[in-house]
């Protein structure tokens, strides 16, 4: 928590308490860690279906004339993948070409633009937009509204029998919907690697939207979640998360996100350059999946050795509830050759580098 | 359950002595707050160790937690069992997940420990 800032609260709240979730504080928020057991909610996410509470994320909506045009001059993607009724993954980045956040920017169906960005990084986000505003646009953090996802196999069958037609919903579409009477907009997304949805509505509906969800869900097997099985489903995806493999000083490319930076779209962007000749030069280091030898698993900050010498850290380090065993993401030096060990509290164990993502979800895409 | 034979630490373990050696698990309380746990690492039976020296390693999910030695001695054996399965410890803390027994250098060590419902006030303390 910074000075002087009280915790933020979910519309949610109250029903967590009830529900006996475990609570943490994560990005200034107060949000449930889990509910029974970060194991068997990341299970149920993999096999049926699981809800979360994602109204943390930072809900953005920039609207006016110039919208898409500034949009296109601020993000690394390619903002003419996302026509009206889509979204597209995106990062924000600095003159350096370094991550000032990522996210993604939905295009409404009523020609709005949605910015669902990390809930640490809103005023970062908020500054990065705020600074380079013209006239002809607005951009609107929103504080009152929530946010739900439901995610597995199962969640196309759960959210059809709340909103029907959800089923057809392409992969990062997105659209206006009603849930338990509440407006809703409904999108094709997540954080899991499962088939999922993301629902983002006033702060107001929050109940009666979960309510709805957790009736609908029930018979498929759907589970509450926390953010404890959010982070193991996202890292087995090899996901980044920011302040853990994204920061200001890390790119796209270093933790092999290339293909969300078009740097041919014919606009340049905060970075553009940079990037442009750290693609031509290679990346200095790799986002790379660890496979440690042993039990124990190494976290976060654990150096990374080869042939005795430090060449790079861990960023994100958890058992892996589907592959049972420990994995790690670790950003190291691209020129590491040879075996890898990793400092595990004073022990070096190896570790087996191995392609991302650590799981593949059974679905299609 | 009935730990009146038991004592505890301010870090979370508890002793029991059954026939002369000293038996260390974790509390109930702790494994609670750890969840989870998906792996256990023991130290190599033989080993001398002191009063608060770390003697074994919990892992769960988000965290990895070290134990300590509640006495000093020699760590006459070790419970393979929760390394086979870790969940163990969640199930049956005070029983059939011990971790380790000792062969105690200085038995009075154990009079410096809480008992239970000193445990307990600890507990309530913290949260």
């Amino acid at each position: 928590m910074q000075d002087g800032q009280t915790v933020r609260l979910s519309p949610l709240d109250g029903m967590h308490a009830s529900s006996g979730a475990r609570m943490v504080e994560f990005a200034g928020w107060r949000l449930p860690v889990m509910f029974t057991s970060i194991i068997q909610e990341h299970r149920a996410v993999r096999e049926r279906a699981g809800l979360f509470d994602i109204s943390h994320m930072a809900q953005i909506i920039v609207e006016g004339a110039g919208t898409q045009g500034w949009l296109q001059s601020l993000i690394t993607n390619d903002i003419r993948l996302a026509p009206p009724g889509r979204g597209i993954y995106t990062f924000l980045t600095n003159e350096r070409g370094g991550v000032v956040d990522d996210g993604f920017v939905f295009h409404l169906p009523d020609g709005r633009f949605l910015l669902v960005f990390n809930a640490s990084r809103e005023p970062a986000v908020l500054e990065h937009l705020r600074s380079r505003l013209p006239g002809d646009v607005s951009v609107v953090a929103r504080l009152d509204r929530g946010a739900l996802a439901v995610q597995g196999p199962a969640s196309a069958a759960i959210v059809q029998a709340v909103v029907p037609g959800a089923e057809n919903l392409p992969r990062r579409g997105i659209a206006a919907a009603a849930i338990a009477g509440a407006p809703v907009w409904l999108s094709r997304t997540g954080y899991t690697g499962e088939d999922g949805f993301e629902m983002f509505f006033h702060s107001g509906h929050a109940e009666s939207v979960w309510r709805a969800l957790t009736a609908s869900g029930e018979s498929a097997g759907m589970a509450l979640c926390g953010l404890g099985a959010r982070d193991t489903l996202r890292m087995e995806m090899g996901y980044p998360l920011y302040g853990h493999e994204l920061d200001e000083t890390t790119s796209p490319f270093e933790i092999g996100y290339g293909w969300a930076v078009k740097l041919d779209k014919g606009v340049e962007f905060p970075g553009s350059e940079a990037l442009r000749r750290e693609k031509e030069a290679g990346p200095l280091r790799i986002l790379a999946g660890l496979l440690p030898e042993g039990r124990i698993t190494p976290r976060e900050g654990c150096r990374v050795l080869c042939g005795g010498e430090v060449m790079g850290r861990v960023t994100s380090g958890t058992f892996s509830p589907s592959l049972e065993r420990p994995i790690c993401l670790a950003l190291i030096a691209s020129d590491a050759r040879g075996e890898f060990e990793v400092d595990v509290r004073e022990k070096q164990v190896p570790a087996q580098q191995t392609a991302l993502p650590f799981y593949r979800p059974a679905r299609g895409d | 359950m009935d730990l009146s034979d038991y004592r505890f630490t301010e870090s979370h373990e508890w002793v029991q002595v059954r026939e002369g050696l000293a038996y260390v698990g974790i509390t109930d309380h702790a494994q609670e707050q750890i969840t989870d746990i998906t792996a256990v690492e023991l130290p190599a039976e033989g080993k001398t160790v002191k009063a608060g020296d770390e003697i074994a390693l919990v892992d769960s999910v988000k965290s990895t937690f070290s134990i300590f030695a509640p006495v000093g001695g020699k760590i006459v054996q070790v419970n393979e069992s929760v390394v086979e399965d870790p969940s163990i410890v969640n199930t049956s803390p005070y029983g059939e997940g011990w971790l380790v027994a000792i062969e105690m250098s200085d038995p009075s060590e154990i009079d410096a420990l809480m008992d239970e419902s000193e445990y307990e006030e600890l507990i309530a303390e913290e949260e």
